[in-house]
């Protein structure tokens, strides 16, 4: 019980070893959940524990016992006409078409929220926990230790992964509401649209992302014909990047984006086909997409394989495709394309490349102030030859000194530090946990309106 | 040698999707989550029973969503997210379930609350009470 213990939990970013370097040598101790961030500090000789260290010994036997509580429990209450009643709505009761999925599921989450419980009571008996942190906090599991610590008295901070936009509809449990007691956000316009959907003000720290630090170093500063060559470029034409994304089912808006994605592809190759110069294309997929499937590198590869056939029996012009090289890419790209509202629309910027931004189905984070903006993909060839000679003609240099201020806070490359006081700071202070979170602010009926007037044209 | 993949049906959930496969070989039909590669239905998928491999197509799976989903207008889209968020918020909070879903002083319902959002929106889009489809 002697050094104040730190718990990283879902932070798995091997560019986080910076910040619990610095948490390590302010006296904590950090306990680390993710195997990708502990193997990484491992190799820079980072001191921590594995979250891992504290499973209970008998947890098999009390989630054995835990599973049968809540099989025994769901089938008398939901044998009562009021707990089935719960789900009526004016749209109808969704249970009879989802009953198989939904107590499959519900035990699931129901039983992974236990033993998470169990495991964070486990580890504060052996350590002295004093803050857990959070990589996100919208999953159940997440938002189970959050709960937990906070009974306990320990705070939680999270470290936003994005700038959460306003919703365009409703969604139970979003980001947007704050459920951790302190969130680290990039910059004042992540801040804003917090505040404006009703979370406290004290609780939204201004930080800057971590995660963007290592762009501002010198080493990112890649010299655009090396980055050509290191992606099999040819550095005397043009190059443009296309930064994709995917679709999950947890929105009503999926439908829309899962039809466009195809869109995307056939409207940049006749934008590219347009160009006189024609640029070569590189296509980035979001780094997510195939994170989240849990995929072989057997498996990546076939799709990777699938992915050139497709693109090869359709014309479509991919000169290369980049899953690990993401300041090759952007250093590389004369423009760069943004399927949505994304991060890499700051690290573009950072990175001193003009972006298209492709104007996502959520009110939008980003707009003119960050680049060309695109509602219709056929304004797509025009919108990419205004970026390309966004550069030479001082539009880029103007866009990011007045956007990347507010994008990023203090625009220096210092947020790890910031982040690493600001986690010294509610560690060794003992700082108070919040409240629990209060209803979710209802989105402004004017913002409705203008996203309806947007989707009509999709 | 893959076969093109014979889509019988599409459901989404708070990762993405799930296609429902029917094998051109032997007629088994089988489920599994859709890989994509920026943002287009790809791979391969083989039949657990006789091991004939499917292969998906972008194009098959945007006829399979357009086949299992209807297109709504955004008021339509922002009601039906409504009717699923309050089923999500309000389900758990019965007081028959209070004692059964909690955990040494935590509700274990509000963590729920994302996840099962899809859920509930999906049953509310193929006509909530009505055949699952």
């Amino acid at each position: 019980l002697s050094r104040p213990a730190v718990l990283f939990f879902d932070v798995g970013d091997a560019g986080f070893v910076p910040l619990v370097d610095r948490v390590a040598r302010a006296g904590l101790l950090p306990v680390v959940q993710h195997a990708s961030l502990a193997h990484a500090l491992a190799a820079a000789g980072v001191e921590h524990r594995a979250w891992d260290d504290f499973v209970p010994a008998e947890r098999d036997a009390a989630l054995a016992s835990e599973y049968l509580r809540f099989l025994d429990g769901l089938a008398d209450a939901f044998a009562r006409p009021e707990v089935v009643g719960a789900f009526d709505s004016r749209l109808g009761n969704p249970l009879p078409a989802v009953k198989e999925p939904f107590f499959s599921l519900l035990l699931v989450l129901l039983l992974r929220q236990v033993a998470a419980i169990d495991q964070l009571d486990r580890l504060a008996e052996q350590l002295d926990l004093r803050l857990l942190v959070l990589g996100s906090d919208n999953s159940h599991v997440q938002r189970a230790l959050v709960g937990r610590a906070r009974a306990l008295g320990i705070p939680s901070l999270q470290l936003a992964h994005g700038i959460y936009p306003m919703p365009f509809a409703r969604k139970a449990g979003e980001m947007d509401r704050l459920y951790a007691d302190h969130v680290a956000v990039f910059g004042k316009r992540a801040r804003d649209i917090l505040l404006e959907l009703g979370n406290d003000p004290d609780r939204v720290q201004l930080t800057g992302s971590p995660l963007w630090d290592a762009l501002y170093e010198e080493a990112a500063r890649m010299p655009r014909d090396r980055a050509c060559r290191e992606l099999g470029l040819d550095p005397a034409r043009p190059v443009v990047l296309l930064c994709a994304t995917y679709t999950d089912g947890s929105c009503v808006e999926f439908r829309r984006k899962a039809l466009r994605h195809v869109g995307l592809h056939h409207a940049m190759a006749r934008a590219i086909a347009a160009h006189p110069e024609r640029p070569q294309l590189v296509v980035r997929p979001h780094p997510n997409e195939i994170k989240r499937a849990d995929l072989s590198q057997d498996d990546v590869a076939e799709l990777v394989r699938a992915y050139a056939h497709w693109c090869a029996l359709r014309d479509q012009p991919v000169a290369a495709l980049s899953l690990d090289d993401r300041i090759a890419a952007i250093r590389a790209a004369d423009a760069v394309v943004v399927e949505s509202s994304s991060t890499v629309i700051a690290e573009a910027l950072i990175l001193e490349r003009p972006v298209v931004l492709l104007r996502a189905f959520d009110p939008p984070v980003y707009g003119e102030a960050d680049g060309v903006v695109v509602c219709e993909l056929d304004e797509l060839p025009a919108a990419l030859a205004r970026a390309l000679g966004d550069a030479s003609d001082g539009k880029l240099a103007r866009r990011r000194a007045r956007a990347l201020p507010e994008l990023n806070h203090q625009n220096d490359g210092r947020a790890t530090e910031r982040v690493a006081a600001l986690i010294e700071r509610l560690a060794q202070t003992g700082a108070q946990p919040s409240a629990p979170p209060a209803a979710p602010a209802a989105p402004r009926d004017a913002l409705r309106t203008a996203v309806s007037e947007l989707l009509r044209g999709v | 040698v893959s076969e093109r993949a014979d889509i019988r049906d599409v459901r989404n959930d708070v990762r993405g999707f799930f296609v429902t496969l029917r094998c051109r070989g032997c007629g088994e039909s089988f489920e599994r989550y859709l890989r994509t590669l920026a943002g287009l239905a790809l791979g391969e998928y083989a039949c657990p029973a006789c091991r004939q491999v499917q292969r998906m197509e972008p194009e098959a799976f945007l006829d399979a969503v357009r086949r299992a989903f209807a297109e709504v207008d955004a008021e339509t889209a922002c009601a039906l997210a409504d009717a699923a968020a309050g089923i999500a918020e309000r389900w758990h909070r019965a007081p028959e379930l209070a004692e059964l879903l909690s955990h040494r002083g935590v509700a274990l319902g509000p963590p729920t609350e994302r996840e099962l959002h899809a859920l509930f929106l999906r049953g509310l889009q193929r006509g909530g009470g009505g055949d699952p489809g």
